[in-house]
């Protein structure tokens, strides 16, 4: 019993500590859930000073807290005494503000009895000036830790009835303790009833309904009241006797959660206040940058990306705090993000290098002296002022060599400005001059494929390329898979963050602003778009790279679906086989098929399988597919085929036809109409995963998109026009195959023997 | 036409067919009937090998196609082939039922397929469905355009697999007159047939099949008249019987009692019926035979005839001629039973006297 009890303590635990993990911040104030209480001043003035925000009002303070605490409403205001009262109560709750009006409890009497008000505001006066009233409240209010101090008030056996209208859930000012009544006002009104020689009846009702009770003369006196200039012209009040502001209580964890936020908005400005627990900092992989968070931000989480946008978009939605990146491409960044901003300290150098294969010394030595040799004569600086230092480089024409020695494969990202990156469809960037020096001064002839940084050393070191000349950054950890060529350019470690949490000096971020030329004073969100729309499809012509990438994407989808379906109908035929070793081996295909993802199956085929083979990528990417696509296929087939009925094909048989042609002439136009369907289903999912080969260096559809992102910046236009592209030939597909299926089913074909010529029958006179 | 020798079918373990040999002569209508599961369709589905016997051989024109070589396509063009579940092809046209083996088979020109199809149809009087799909046919209707279509491909003989047993009660005489029409042209038929009236009246040889074989064959009024073996008689007549053997006077009564009960109410009697039939037992048993010979066995068989509706009690017992109705003292049992019986004989074969009661 023990060891349950136990056991759920410590599984209550564990839930609490997984949901105060998941606490949501604070919003501000202004556009908040607040709850507020029915007659108080708040009720009116949280939507005057809050208009945005969205008001709950409530009877009593006990819903109205119930509410904050079950996360119903942000902010619960209730007076200075129940918040004191209620955060002592519930642990994890404060009081967040400043008050936020100046009322004062007074009594409230019905206008037409002056002769009691008189009464007992003489009463009321004397104790506000001889000290009671404070005495009373120190009962009540007592130090932190204290207990309430009830003190027996004498009370007179008989004489005049003064009844009291009190509401018992203020606790401490009035509220029910043992079965009775007590508390401040209580205390207060049972001495005054006695100094004036009057017995004392309290009636606990809704604060609503008080002074409706004090009209109808069912209760002579309103123990606590806000005094407003509203309820005076109903009631008349004595003096206040305590002063009792609204405040706002909140729930003390979202408060931290939005702390987090906040005081990094306030406090970023060096690359010291990114190492913070809760801060996330985007790297790439395996590189300097990550080398520098693990040192200058310990306490810091980092999150991996391999493209350079796609740690800029994470930045810009707020997935990461901070991205660290080399100098080059964070410049670059900054030109078309004014919302981003570059901390002015630089941590330490990358320095960038070509990559060679670790049997390839030769190439190496080649490499490092052509480095030294264009470093010396000042290439490598003006290569550097071109490209780094000033934007819209111009490549200079740099031949290539008439006879060349060989040819060399180069594998760079092409997604990397201005290292590496498409202009006009062609590609550009400082990588690229340089390679195309090297490549004059070793006298080589060369060629590039553009690929993921991920697949980079593993088609280097699968022969697919010979050198990566990429922007690509020296690790010591690496050098032991690859030779590292000496730096041909040096850069730093920038750190990128949210302007929004910048609390840099603001002249450099001015300074970076002006230089912007593209998305200031955009207007509307309209002009926003077709800015988007102009930089994506239009400047460069860039609309050419998404036709080239679609026209890719429908090449393999259509190849894969032709070849595919034929192999699936040859691995169906093999699973229907009677040989059980036939079948057998069909199983294994199809499962194993099934069970490996297409992304793996391609970087198998390319990396190793045909890692030898000359073969363009294309190709190896419409293997792929057909030999996945064959697997569900002839799944597909199988069903189908099985489904039709046994006894027509007995029928076939009977009637003297072989097996195989008893196949096509009764089953396979039966199974057609059951096939087509599902078919259709995973021929277009197929379109859609083949956005996976940019893995294997083909630039399709989504890679086309990672192309113009990468030089637009702009990190999210280009994705949803991709996702309307991918729509929208889908769509195309359905409906063709629609059309197929439309065409094959026995009930909308024209009855019409084809051949046959017979003038007595009318097709249309043939009736059901 | 057809010799059948030693044929023999089992599935796995199970032996259905065992050494049928019979022979089938051009013009021949034969009906095979039989009680369920007696391989009547099994043997059907041997001769044009949609089942392969486990032995035995089947020789038409000649050749054996059981062969290692023999051309079993080439075989069952010339052997139509009609199923219980009609299956007619229902992507299909019912023309285009019609025409499928001609054209791809027999390599008949469509146009003249069509013709000969329609034709067939006008046979089956089912032109006007010549453009229909098979879903749209009524059952008789679809049973008619598979027989059409069998007889487009011109069998030499057409293989009937229980053509009316999937039908409603209302569509099976339009498909058994098409076959009737069928056999008045001379064709040669083996009908799978539960229908007794038509398998008699169009047949021109009557298999009877049960125990793995060919039972009983003959002319249908051999078969249906004077069947020759018990079990075709009992099958012909509807014949369901029970026996139970008394062992001298100390025989359990109650026990007997609740066995008639039983086998009664299996055959739908009532509650009056059945105690006649115990009544007429229990004198018969135990107030006449065992009060005078107590120390006879006396075998009891109750048969009951679903075509006559009568019951029929027959005891017999070892021992001299009995007079039975000469003994003054059953007087009064004798009168109880002939209360309900229509007839009561008493006959002496052999040393044993037989009494049999028809009620």
């Amino acid at each position: 019993m023990k060891r349950i009890f136990v056991g759920l303590c410590v599984l209550m635990t564990l839930l609490l500590a997984g949901c105060s993990q998941t606490v949501a911040p604070l919003p501000p104030v202004e556009t908040a859930k607040i709850g507020t209480m029915i007659g108080t001043l708040s009720e009116s003035l949280a939507p005057e000073k809050y208009p945005e925000a969205e008001i709950s009002r409530f009877n009593n303070y006990v819903d109205e807290s119930a509410a904050m605490m079950a996360g119903k409403i942000d902010y619960a205001i209730m007076d200075y005494a129940t918040a004191q009262n209620f955060i002592k109560n519930n642990e994890g709750t404060t009081i967040w503000s400043e008050p936020l009006t100046d009322e004062v409890t007074a009594m409230a009497l019905k206008k037409e009895n002056t002769e009691l008000n008189q009464k007992i505001n003489g009463v009321l006066n004397r104790y506000l000036s001889d000290g009671t009233v404070d005495e009373i409240k120190a009962h009540w209010f007592p130090e932190e830790g204290g207990a309430y101090e009830i003190v027996d008030v004498p009370k007179n056996a008989s004489g005049p009835v003064l009844r009291v209208a009190v509401t018992s859930l203020t606790e401490p000012r009035c509220f029910v303790k043992d079965g009775e009544l007590t508390g401040m006002n209580v205390e207060l009104m049972s001495r005054i009833a006695y100094e004036l020689g009057m017995q004392v009846e309290f009636q606990d009702m809704d604060f609503k309904a008080m002074i409706d009770s004090l009209q109808s003369g069912t209760s002579d006196v309103i123990a606590a009241m806000y005094n407003t200039p509203e309820r005076s012209q109903k009631v008349d009040f004595t003096a206040g006797y305590f002063p009792n502001p609204q405040v706002f209580v909140v729930m003390e964890d979202r408060i931290e959660a939005t702390e987090g936020g906040q005081t990094s908005q306030q406090t970023i400005s060096s690359s010291s206040d990114l190492n913070k627990a809760g801060y996330i900092i985007g790297v790439p992989e395996g590189t300097p940058p990550e080398e520098v968070a693990k040192e200058f931000m310990p306490n810091a989480d980092i999150s991996y990306f391999t493209q350079f946008m796609d740690g800029v978009a994470a930045l810009k939605s707020g997935k990461v705090t901070a991205v660290i990146y080399d100098s080059s491409g964070v410049d670059r960044i900054l030109l078309s993000n004014p919302d981003l901003v570059k901390l002015e300290e630089e941590l330490g150098n990358i320095e960038i290098a070509a990559v060679v294969s670790l049997e390839d010394a030769k190439l190496n030595d080649q490499l490092n002296t052509f480095i030294g040799q264009f470093q010396a004569d000042g290439t490598a600086a003006a290569m550097v002022e071109r490209w780094i230092s000033n934007t819209g480089g111009v490549m200079p024409d740099i031949p290539k060599p008439l006879n060349p020695e060989k040819k060399i494969t180069i594998i760079t990202n092409g997604l990397t400005e201005p290292m590496n990156y498409y202009e006009n469809g062609q590609l550009t960037g400082y990588d690229i001059e340089f390679m195309k020096r090297f490549a004059s001064y070793a006298n080589l002839d060369f060629e590039i494929i553009t690929m993921d940084y991920a697949a980079m050393i593993p088609a280097l070191q699968s022969g697919k390329g010979d050198v990566i000349i990429s922007d690509f950054f020296k690790t010591d950890e690496r050098g032991q898979e690859v030779l590292y060529s000496d730096a041909y350019v040096v850069l730093h470690n920038s750190v990128l963050v949210r302007k929004s949490m910048y609390s840099g000096n603001s002249e450099n971020v001015e300074g970076t602003v002006v230089t912007n030329q593209s998305q200031t004073g955009t207007g509307s969100f309209f002009a926003s778009l077709q800015d988007s729309f102009n930089k994506t499809f239009i400047v460069e012509d860039r609309y050419k790279l998404v036709l080239e990438g679609l026209w890719t994407t429908i090449v393999i989808s259509m190849l894969s679906l032709f070849f595919g379906s034929f192999l699936g109908a040859v691995i169906c035929a093999m699973r229907k086989s009677r040989l059980k070793i036939v079948s057998g081996l069909a199983i294994v295909y199809i499962r194993l098929i099934q069970g490996v993802p297409i992304v793996l199956t391609l970087m198998i085929l390319y990396y190793i399988l045909f890692a030898s083979v000359d073969i363009h990528p294309i190709l190896i990417a419409v293997v792929g597919f057909s030999i996945n696509f064959a697997a569900y296929s002839a799944e597909i087939f199988r069903t189908a085929i099985d489904a039709t009925d046994k006894g027509q094909l007995e029928a076939a048989y009977a009637l003297g036809f072989t097996r195989v042609s008893s196949f096509f002439k009764v089953t396979l136009p039966q199974a057609l109409r059951h096939i087509l369907p599902i078919f259709k289903g995973e021929f277009i999912s197929m379109v859609k995963m083949t956005s996976v080969v940019g893995y294997i260096a083909i630039q399709d559809l989504t890679k086309m998109t990672d192309i113009i992102r990468s030089r637009t910046f702009d990190a999210f236009f280009p994705l949803f026009v991709t996702a309307f592209i991918y729509f929208v030939i889908t769509y195309l597909f359905i409906i063709v195959l629609g059309k197929i299926e439309v065409q094959i089913d026995p009930k909308r074909r024209k009855r019409v023997v084809k051949g046959i010529v017979d003038p007595e029958v009318n097709p249309l006179e043939v009736t059901k | 036409m057809i010799t059948i020798n030693g044929l023999s079918k089992s599935f796995g373990p199970l032996q259905v067919l065992e050494n049928i040999s019979t022979e089938i002569k051009e013009g021949e209508v034969i009906s095979i009937i039989g009680p369920s599961g007696c391989g009547k369709s099994t043997f059907l589905r041997c001769i044009n090998l949609l089942e392969t016997p486990t032995s035995g051989e089947i020789v038409i024109d000649g050749q054996n196609i059981l062969a290692k070589n023999a051309d079993v396509s080439a075989l069952r063009q010339k052997m139509g082939m009609v199923f219980q579940s009609f299956n007619l092809f229902s992507h299909l046209m019912i023309i285009e039922n019609l025409m499928l083996g001609p054209v791809n088979l027999l390599k008949v020109p469509r146009q003249q397929a069509y013709d000969e199809g329609l034709a067939y149809l006008e046979m089956v009087g089912l032109r006007s469905k010549a453009l229909a799909f098979p879903d749209e046919l009524s059952g008789g209707q679809k049973q008619r355009a598979a027989i059409a279509r069998t007889l487009a491909m011109k069998p030499e003989i057409v293989l009937f697999d229980e053509p009316t047993s999937a039908l409603d009660p209302t569509m099976v005489s339009e498909v058994l007159g098409v076959i009737r029409k069928l056999a008045s042209t001379g064709m040669t038929m083996m009908i799978v047939t539960h229908e007794m009236k038509f398998a008699r009246d169009v047949s021109s040889r009557v298999f009877y099949m049960d125990e793995k074989g060919i039972y009983e064959d003959g002319s249908p009024a051999e078969i249906f008249d004077h069947p020759q073996k018990a079990k075709t008689r009992a099958f012909i007549r509807k014949i369901s019987s029970f026996e139970y053997i008394a062992a001298g006077s100390g025989f359990d009564l109650y026990e007997l009692n609740a066995k008639i009960e039983t086998f009664l109410k299996k055959q739908m009697f009532t509650d009056r019926q059945i105690m006649n039939v115990q009544l007429v037992c229990e004198e018969l048993i135990l107030a006449i035979l065992l009060r005078e010979f107590p120390k006879a066995t006396v075998a009891l068989l109750v048969e009951y005839s679903d075509l006559s509706g009568e019951v029929t009690i027959q005891v017999s017992f070892d021992g001299d001629t009995y007079e039975l109705e000469k003994a003054a003292e059953n007087e009064l049992s004798l009168a109880i039973i002939h209360n309900y019986a229509k007839s009561l004989t008493v006959t002496n074969e052999a040393g044993r006297n037989t009494v049999k009661i028809i009620i």
